[in-house]
């Protein structure tokens, strides 16, 4: 069963500063669509590398859609070689994401954020207007359903 | 410089679609904006942010178990 929320908490546990973006965020924001992932951006600092990777080892991460039994480890040297990590998790899938079209880097981003309370902790979410600015940017025809909701969840607030 | 086109139908009643060229990706949204239900966004908006996250969290458990109930209902009628 995916736990949005494990994935949530055991990221906040762990000290790992990253920003919920994509399908949770929007969510956050007061969107009904129903998201089957965690997708975060974050920070890419060698300390915050570490975190990551001492953090998710208990819940076995894995890229997502890779043959079983490669031998793929979540490390440091792993997060450092990549920048954008789709994953699966003992807790559901989660998405790792160095980098975002329309949006930048977790520094970039970090001052688009507004702070919320996500399943009982405190998260760093991506403001309604840069979320619509990284899903148009996307260019995808899901992501533009999802930028008219968004954009209509923004006049309705 | 040439513009980007992208294909959109839109459909009647009896499933006719007609394909309209659209220029750009806010025309494309727009056409997206008219099948919203905005009766969902509001009841989403009128939730905290702490109960919105929770409700998606029920949501995502009561899909993912009727789906097993699914897959098992299967595996038995065959």
């Amino acid at each position: 069963m995916t736990r949005l929320d494990g994935i949530v908490q055991l990221l906040h546990r762990g000290g790992i500063k990253s920003i919920l973006i994509g399908g949770i965020a929007a969510a956050a924001h007061g969107s009904p669509r129903v998201t089957q992932d965690v997708e975060v951006v974050y920070d890419r600092s060698v300390e915050n590398l570490r975190r990551i990777a001492e953090t998710l080892a208990a819940a076995h991460p894995y890229l997502r859609g890779a043959p079983p039994g490669l031998p793929f480890r979540l490390d440091v040297a792993t997060l450092n070689s990549g920048l954008n990590f789709t994953l699966t998790t003992d807790l559901g899938p989660l998405d790792l994401l160095g980098e975002v079209a329309g949006g930048g880097r977790y520094e970039d981003l970090s001052a688009h954020c507004v702070e919320a309370e996500v399943f009982g902790v405190q998260c760093k979410v991506l403001d309604l207007d840069t979320l619509i600015a990284t899903k148009k940017a996307a260019g995808r025809p899901k992501d533009y359903e999802a930028v008219a909701e968004l954009e209509l969840l923004r006049d309705r607030r | 410089m040439l513009g980007l086109f992208y294909g959109v139908g839109t459909s009647d009643p009896s499933g006719n679609v007609k394909l309209m060229a659209t220029s750009s990706i806010d025309e494309i949204i727009a056409i997206y904006k008219k099948d919203v239900d905005v009766t969902l966004i509001d009841e989403c908006l009128r939730r905290t942010v702490p109960e919105r996250m929770w409700a998606l969290q029920a949501a995502l458990t009561a899909i993912e178990e009727l789906r097993e109930q699914v897959a098992k209902a299967k595996a038995q009628t065959i």
